[in-house]
């Protein structure tokens, strides 16, 4: 990989990023608890590259790439993106930031307004900032264009479209004001196993021809190891390991990595007769009521004392590889080495 | 030869809709031996759920259905809703996907297990049927099984609930699990609990299964052989080696080649399969994957192709099976 190497401009950088939920309960609604959605995430997002944000469900990564796009207000910390924070900026500004600043969503079906056109609810972005209807509409077609699909499909409703073509829809939106980064929070994991590489070669394809960054949020590492430049592992809020994608796959450090690598069924037969899997024991615990030290040392098949005692500090173990744990596996070192796999 | 345990034979179901019959599954054969694990492998709309819950009886009454599936010795599809009932969650017992909505939220999971085990066996004392389910839960891995026997199915997480799903389904020694999309709204780590304890329940009981999932991943490590489906029909059967290694239809082998892998090293771009499923409503002549399919004759739009040997247990339906570039006959696996 070369990413690391070459010259890099940031385009984004979290700083110490928290956004806390509050658990409300009476009849007063007193605020009770806090559920730790993201709980102290600090990267870079480099232009021009795919970032791939994975970990499962209530880690926290829809969550960043909301905050991001600041659809949830952040607790704290900070995220710097052309000179302004987002997490502070006034409304306004926020707006104005918004152009360059776009999301996509997993569901297609709720995304989409059903009672619009679709030229309307491509060239709505385009409307609410400054430009002329009649522009808008022509450039609704283009986008419609670019995402493979056709200008006359404008005058349709959404529901007269499948699963992927409606994610193009959503997609040709995000295009609509030229931004520098999009936030594409698991765009394929709702469609079609036959569909899902048809729209991840539209998105490598736009991001060419449009110069874009991306942040792609996903659970399915096959997918995420695919599209991405670096990717983020993140558990209950908290990074777990950020590196080159080859490092993430070849030269993984951080045990829960291991273990997610290890989960994944791989579709051949004999690899996966003599696969030797790691299978992590209990649950994801809750974000309301984190685990102290290491978040992940309640299922950690190598903790020890001091995972319990200590919260293991971001450690950059190579060049551009961040881990965050106090026993980070060696190059080449499997934990079913460790451990031993599990029964089967 | 030993007997199959269950044997479909060109079941067929239909829907009838407003705007024509959606015809979900068609002529839809296979056998499953005692033990044996087959997976029935598709994307929405390919008529894998449907054409196992057909088998159950759990089909609306809009659904028509023809064809047979002789389980045991009797036609599931024509006998008596009662006698079917004897049979459902006792010698066939079915895992659903949503954990969620699969148990009733006003009982504790324990009580809806010893209900499954009391319902089929009138005999069994409370003590009994609750000593039970607590070795049932034990046996699927839910840790503290005593305590959490008590608890509703809200203080249970998704892949808990699953697991207790999977003791309800063999609590009464099912000769037959069918497995719908069991880990698909479970995480990844969680998938691979779940997929374990439905692996050492099914060696504890030897009980058979048929599992319906859209993940090949899933297939190729908990199955023995495959029948993949596309617009309510079987494009390709086989064991898994022979479908996974020698694909000999053009929709598995465009499937197996679009998905991004772990396994391999990473290529540029992803073989993507054009255009979508087709919609099951009024389907056209010809072949359902024709539209799609970079291989497709003349004929493939005329005429729909039968399910053909092409050698040892391993069917394709393709007009084309001869002249595609990526088989090999007689290579072999």
């Amino acid at each position: 990989m070369t990413v690391v190497e070459t010259p890099t401009k940031t385009i984004l950088s979290i700083k110490d990023l928290k956004t806390y939920f509050p658990i409300r309960a009476g009849v007063f609604r007193k605020v009770v608890g806090q559920v730790h959605a993201v709980d102290g995430i600090s990267l870079d997002v480099i232009a021009g590259e795919t970032l791939g944000i994975v970990g499962e469900s209530g880690c926290g990564k829809s969550t960043l790439g909301k905050s991001i796009v600041r659809l949830v207000k952040p607790t704290s910390g900070s995220i710097m993106f052309e000179g302004h924070d987002v997490v502070t900026v006034d409304h306004d500004t926020m707006q104005g930031l918004r152009r360059q600043l776009q999301m996509v969503f997993q569901d297609p079906y709720a995304s989409l307004n059903p009672r619009h056109p679709v030229h309307e609810i491509v060239a709505e972005p385009m409307i609410i900032h400054g430009t002329s209807k009649a522009e808008a509409r022509e450039r609704a077609g283009d986008l419609l264009r670019a995402v493979g699909l056709l200008p006359e499909h404008g005058n349709r409703y959404p529901h007269e479209f499948s699963g992927g073509q409606r994610q193009r829809i959503g997609i040709a939106r995000s295009l609509a004001l030229r931004p520098k980064l999009i936030v594409l929070d698991e765009p394929v994991s709702a469609l079609d196993v036959s569909i899902q590489a048809q729209v991840v070669n539209l998105l490598e394809a736009l991001q060419e021809e449009y110069d874009l960054t991306y942040m792609f949020i996903a659970h399915d590492l096959s997918v995420v190891r695919h599209i991405s430049d670096r990717v983020a592992v993140m558990y209950l809020g908290q990074l777990a390991e950020l590196a080159s994608r080859d490092d993430i796959y070849h030269k993984p450090a951080h045990p829960y990595t291991h273990s997610l690598l290890s989960a994944i069924p791989v579709p051949d037969p004999d690899i996966e007769a003599q696969r030797k899997r790691i299978v992590l024991v209990g649950d994801i615990p809750s974000p309301a009521n984190p685990p102290s030290g290491c978040r992940f040392r309640t299922r950690c098949p190598i903790a020890q004392d001091r995972c319990a005692a200590e919260v293991p500090q971001p450690v950059e173990i190579r060049t551009g590889h961040m881990v965050a744990c106090h026993f980070p596996l060696d190059e080449g070192q499997t934990l079913v080495e460790l451990v031993g796999s599990s029964r089967r | 030869m030993t007997e199959p345990l269950l044997s479909v034979r060109e079941l067929s179901v239909d829907f009838r809709t407003k705007k024509g019959y959606a015809s979900a599954v068609r002529s839809l054969t296979y056998d499953l031996m005692p033990g044996e694990s087959v997976a029935i492998v598709g994307e929405s709309g390919s008529g894998k759920s449907v054409g196992a819950l057909a088998l159950l009886g759990l089909l609306p009454g809009s659904a028509s259905i023809t064809g047979s599936a002789v389980f045991e010795g009797e036609d599931l599809l024509t006998m008596k809703p009662s006698t079917l009932r004897k049979i459902r969650g006792n010698r066939i017992a079915m895992i659903f996907q949503d954990p969620m909505t699969a148990f009733n939220p006003v009982f504790t999971i324990g009580d809806q297990i010893m209900e499954a085990i009391q319902i089929h066996n009138g005999s069994t004392t409370d003590e009994e049927a609750r000593k039970k389910a607590i070795s049932l839960l034990e046996l699927v891995g839910v840790p503290e099984a005593p305590k959490r026997v008590d608890q509703y199915p809200h203080e249970y997480s998704g892949g808990m609930r699953q697991r207790a799903m999977i003791a309800m389904a063999i609590s009464n020694g099912p000769k037959l699990l069918i497995a719908d999309e069991p880990t698909t709204a479970l995480d990844v780590t969680i998938q691979a609990q779940v997929m374990e304890s439905l692996a050492d329940v099914r060696a504890e009981t030897g009980a058979a299964m048929v599992l319906i999932t859209h993940d090949l991943g899933l297939v190729a490590n908990s199955a023995e052989r495959v029948l993949v489906m596309y617009g309510g029909r079987v494009f390709e059967r086989g064991t898994i080696r022979d479908v996974f290694y020698n694909p000999t239809n053009p929709y598995t082998y465009g499937l197996l080649s679009s998905i991004p892998r772990l396994d391999r090293e990473e290529g540029s771009k992803l073989q993507a399969i054009p255009g979508s499923p087709p919609n099951i409503v009024n389907m056209p002549p010809g072949c359902a994957f024709g539209p799609r399919c970079g291989f497709a004759t003349e004929e493939c739009h005329t005429s729909a192709a039968e399910l053909k040997l092409i050698m040892n247990q391993h069917y394709s339906r393709c007009h084309n099976t001869e002249s595609l570039p990526f088989v090999s006959i007689g290579a072999g696996a």
